[in-house]
């Protein structure tokens, strides 16, 4: 009963998945503040996390007819906004000077956020400090171990759903997990 | 007291989760475990930061213009166009046969005018005594005739006064 009871469950869910996908104008206003969000974090480039957003939707849309509803939509479209992320870095790089300066903005709103929902100046100087050397760290870290560490600490997904992501197997998720999490840990060791 | 906990390990608590003993020693050890809450903290403070951030940001900056909407601007675009072609295909439908009724209608009158003109034109023809080319002719003859007739009348005249003289 309990396995049947599971799949029948399952079987919904994905017809489910399958039905959201076929208002795409509101799937869109649904998961685009996530799918923004890892772009702009993972770019540190507003004009380029916007264009790859767009593009993201325009993959899901052409590719939509192939999409079986095995995996959940946010992970299928966090999926596509990671491959335009790698393809967009590969061939970008040689405009870090653009990067930069829309990285200071960011940074500049980021910190912003912190100080309001801060309730004293001490915290907010704290949380001020954390997320800098967070910042700094993340923009050092290589492709790969970014978009584990965006996926796992600001979209809070599982080891399994980030595997299912970015196409890695589990152990090398956690890897590259760790080693993010070290280059935090030493820098704050560092500033501290 | 049992042993530190080693840094990196410090740094694989904040993935995954605790053993009994390491549970034991991070309750017993201020050190590992100001510094496994100042490492979550920082991780904590950055993902709450972000997801504030962009939510604001999304909303505020990025105006809601979806890709399927030009497709439907489209389609919406084209289902009016057809709708006027159909309407103007009607209107001719309807139009076509009146306009052809008025047509034929205003063609006939056009032709019975004509018509008219022409035997006008026939009956002044006819009713010539010499074709119009001959006019100047004619009218030279009626001039003379008219000259002459003044004359007998002018000389018939002068007879009769001198009868009656």
């Amino acid at each position: 009963m309990g396995h049947a009871a599971n799949t029948e469950l399952a079987v919904i869910a994905q017809n489910g998945e399958i039905a959201e996908l076929e208002d795409f104008s509101s799937l869109v206003g649904r998961y685009r503040p996530r799918i923004f969000r890892f772009l702009l974090l993972s770019l540190r480039d507003h004009d380029a996390a916007e264009t790859l957003a767009q593009e993201c939707f325009l993959k899901a849309y052409q590719a939509r007819g192939a999409f079986r509803g095995e995996s959940k939509l946010g992970t299928w479209l966090t999926q596509i906004a990671v491959n335009l992320v790698r393809d967009h870095t590969r061939n970008r790089r040689l405009q870090f000077w653009k990067r930069t300066q829309a990285s200071s903005e960011i940074f500049d709103n980021l910190s912003k956020s912190v100080a309001d929902r801060s309730s004293s100046q001490e915290a907010a100087l704290l949380a001020k400090e954390q997320l800098k050397a967070v910042w700094s760290v993340a923009a050092k870290l290589s492709e790969k171990q970014r978009t584990v560490f965006l996926l796992r600490f600001v979209e809070d997904l599982d080891l399994l759903e980030i595997a299912e992501i970015t196409g890695m197997k589990e152990g090398t998720v956690k890897s590259h997990l760790f080693r993010a999490v070290e280059a935090v840990r030493k820098h704050l060791k560092g500033t501290s | 007291m049992s042993q530190h906990l080693s840094r990196a390990r410090i740094s694989e608590l904040v993935i995954e989760s605790q053993e009994d003993n390491e549970k034991a020693h991070l309750g017993a050890c201020a050190a590992c475990s100001e510094e496994l809450a100042e490492l979550r903290s920082a991780i904590a403070t950055f993902g709450d930061a972000a997801r504030n951030l962009s939510g604001l940001q999304v909303s505020r900056e990025l105006p809601l213009r979806s890709f399927v909407e030009p497709k439907k601007q489209w389609m919406s675009a084209s289902r009016a166009g057809w709708g006027l072609v159909a309407a103007c295909a009607l209107v001719l439908l309807i139009w076509l046969p009146i306009h052809r009724k008025h047509e034929s209608q205003r063609v006939a009158l056009l032709n019975a005018q004509n018509d008219e003109i022409l035997m006008e034109q026939i009956d002044t023809q006819v009713s010539r005594r010499v074709p119009a080319a001959m006019d100047p002719l004619a009218n030279l003859i009626l001039d003379g005739t008219n000259s002459t007739n003044q004359a007998t009348d002018t000389q018939a005249g002068s007879h009769g006064n001198g009868e009656k003289q």
